[in-house]
């Protein structure tokens, strides 16, 4: 196995790479917060 | 229920690709962690901080767009939060598979950060240039620390020469 580390120092700033494609992943994980957001507000849920 | 906005849907995306960023980061580095879950409602369930890392502390993820140049946060949300969190980390993210750490604050340094209502004209909000966070680097020894495997800290530690 090739090792690819995910934290990468490029012109001496650390990058974090992610080697997968998560974008769909993201895409889902993201209207599903903010539905979950919206719910929350209207039925006056808190973070508290 | 109204519709989410594309500006709503993208804001959101860049949070979530932060946080998974830094999580894949905990998980190769084989750090113990515990990560908040905001689709579970009930509140045992919930940590209201993105990490906590047992010996190191509580981390909130912080992400900005690629085209930011400073680490804002709203004051009205900070504010809310009941628990300060113990490091705050700011991520700049560049695509969906690449992240910059910009740097990082202590929790309790962020509501000192001065407000302009230059860069912030909607909305009060805490804010500073990336270049004034502390380096990432500072941090890592700390972090590293905390792995459970001693091949990857010695691995890490050489290649970051901490």
């Amino acid at each position: 196995m090739i090792y690819k580390p995910k934290l990468r120092k490029i012109e001496g700033d650390p990058f974090i790479v992610i080697e997968d494609d998560l974008s769909e992943v993201f895409d889902v994980y993201a209207k599903l917060l903010l539905r979950r957001y919206q719910e929350d507000a209207r039925f006056n849920f808190t973070r508290d | 229920m109204r519709g989410l906005t594309l500006q709503e849907i993208e804001d959101r995306r860049v949070g979530v690709i932060g946080q998974f960023a830094f999580q894949s980061l905990l998980q190769e580095w084989r750090i113990p962690y515990l990560t908040d879950y905001p689709l579970f409602r009930f509140r045992e369930h919930r940590l209201f901080v993105d990490f906590i890392v047992p010996g190191f502390g509580s981390i909130e993820v912080k992400s900005f767009p690629r085209y930011a140049e400073r680490f804002i946060v709203k004051k009205r949300l900070w504010d809310a939060t009941l628990k300060t969190p113990d490091y705050v980390v700011a991520i700049r993210v560049i695509s969906d598979s690449m992240c910059k750490i910009e740097g990082w604050l202590p929790g309790s340094e962020v509501a000192k950060l001065p407000y302009d209502p230059k860069v912030c004209p909607y909305e009060e909000c805490y804010q500073t240039r990336f270049e004034n966070l502390r380096r990432f680097r500072e941090l890592l020894p700390k972090l590293l620390a905390c792995s459970i495997d001693e091949e990857v800290k010695k691995r890490v530690s050489e290649e970051f020469q901490i």
